[in-house]
């Protein structure tokens, strides 16, 4: 095929003669071309060259399947259109991320109350259990000095409680609760005893497991916001 | 009802098949209604894995990449809302040949020399793929080696050009309708068909039979 007239847009030329095969040209594009074609020997063999590759496509005998493609009449539909298929695990997502969150709280709360017990408590033990919320961390204290009598019988409700936070200590968060999340760092204090020994209140156990299930549970939040938005993005 | 499916190739005479009837038949298919899909099937069923066949060059995958489709588009069918059942079925199986292309490491099924020795080989070794008692008599024109120097042909093209020129020239599909099937511009579309046949025709012309040269030839075969 040649490119003398059409030195520049050959390519665009080409597509206009292939076009006009096929009828696709508008009126316009059409008349142009039915009036250059006549004084353009290049368009002529290219016209003809490309309407020969159409009419031997054209010509390719249309094959018959060759079995019946139908489905089986027990076919059954996905149970749920796509949209709804996605919605439960987004609602994983979202437990997770609720859970994370709940998590996050209570260890900010074990953080902010041991910090301020710490403050308060170290001096005045009597005021800080007759204060609601600061009543555990007085039971810390009261149960650090009889830890082998109580925190046995203590312990396994409490690592249920706390492995499920978003179960147990959701539902229940005030007075009941803090007996058994401070009985938790109890469990541990006995295997940090020398602090017992020496007769000084286990302050760092409560701020290391609050911050650490604040760490905890703000990476399993945000963790369960990126499953959530790849979920969305995903739908 | 209108003719079997790409019957009219090049014709362009199967334009806006969408019709009441198939509406319904996808209406009935949506509500999990496999008779009716079934329907659909029967009437598409050629054309999907003639399509699917051109793309290939080999008819065992050709009916699985047809299966497949069926198969997915009746699992997806809820989620059909568009208005030509069959550019969103082709769509599938072009896919689905897509899929194949890159299992394969996009090496086409066979070349053109490949394909013209075993046609020259004898008429026992013609492929049935290019030449078996299925295919339609009345259209049965060409010779089995010419037939064979096509497809290997086709088959040596980009995939998105070889299945603009199918879907156009084997098929007989308007432009707007290759345009949905390939989620392309119409633009785009004239330019694959247009290079697919500039690239074909450097291709055939090496078969001084299945293209002579010059309009001097070109016109005596008419």
């Amino acid at each position: 095929m040649g490119s003398g007239r059409h030195p520049n847009d050959w390519e665009r030329q080409r597509e206009q003669l292939s076009a006009y095969i096929d009828g696709e040209l508008s009126a316009a594009e059409r008349a142009e071309l039915e009036r250059h074609i006549p004084g353009c020997p290049e368009c002529q063999e290219a016209l003809g060259e490309l309407r020969r590759v159409h009419d031997l496509l054209a010509a390719l005998p249309m094959p018959k399947a060759p079995r019946s493609f139908a489905l089986p009449l027990n076919t059954r539909l996905p149970a749920q259109p796509a949209t709804q298929q996605t919605a439960p695990r987004r609602n994983r997502a979202g437990l997770i991320q609720w859970a994370g969150a709940i998590a996050a709280t209570i260890g900010l709360f074990l953080l902010l109350g041991s910090v301020a017990t710490g403050l308060l408590g170290f001096n005045n033990k009597q005021f800080a259990a007759s204060s609601g919320r600061n009543s555990d961390t007085t039971l810390t204290g009261a149960q650090s000095q009889t830890p082998a009598a109580t925190t046995p019988s203590q312990r396994t409700p409490n690592f249920n409680a706390t492995e499920q936070p978003q179960v147990g200590d959701k539902s229940t968060p005030g007075a009941a609760t803090t007996p058994n999340g401070t009985a938790t760092p109890n469990s541990s204090a006995t295997s940090v005893s020398p602090q017992n020994a020496s007769g000084e209140p286990d302050i760092p156990v409560l701020p290391i497991t609050g911050g650490g299930l604040l760490v905890l549970g703000a990476g399993v939040y945000l963790l369960g916001r990126s499953q959530r938005r790849r979920e969305g993005q995903a739908a | 009802m209108e003719d079997p499916p790409g019957s009219g190739a090049g014709s362009k005479s199967d334009r806006a098949p969408a019709n009441e009837l198939e509406l319904a038949l996808v209406a009935r298919s949506q509500r999990g209604d496999v008779a009716a899909f079934n329907s659909l099937v029967e009437r598409y069923q050629g054309q999907a894995y003639a399509l699917a066949l051109r793309m290939l060059g080999d008819p065992d995958a050709a009916a699985d990449v047809t299966q497949d489709a069926f198969f997915s588009a009746f699992r997806a069918i809820q989620s059909f809302r568009g208005a030509s059942f069959r550019a969103w079925l082709l769509r599938i199986v072009s896919n689905g040949c897509f899929d194949v292309f890159r299992a394969r490491g996009r090496q086409p099924s066979s070349s053109l020399d490949e394909l013209l020795d075993s046609e020259t080989a004898g008429d026992a070794a013609t492929p049935s793929a290019l030449i078996d008692s299925s295919w339609d008599p009345e259209r049965a024109v060409l010779r089995a080696e010419v037939i064979a120097a096509i497809q290997g042909a086709l088959l040596q093209l980009p995939d998105d050009q070889r299945l603009a020129v199918i879907l156009s020239d084997v098929q007989g599909l308007p432009y707007d309708e290759i345009a949905r099937i390939m989620d392309s511009p119409l633009g785009t579309v004239k330019s694959r068909i247009a290079r697919a046949r500039g690239h074909l025709r450097d291709l055939l012309a090496r078969q001084p039979e299945l293209f002579p040269r010059g309009e001097r030839q070109h016109s005596s075969e008419e």
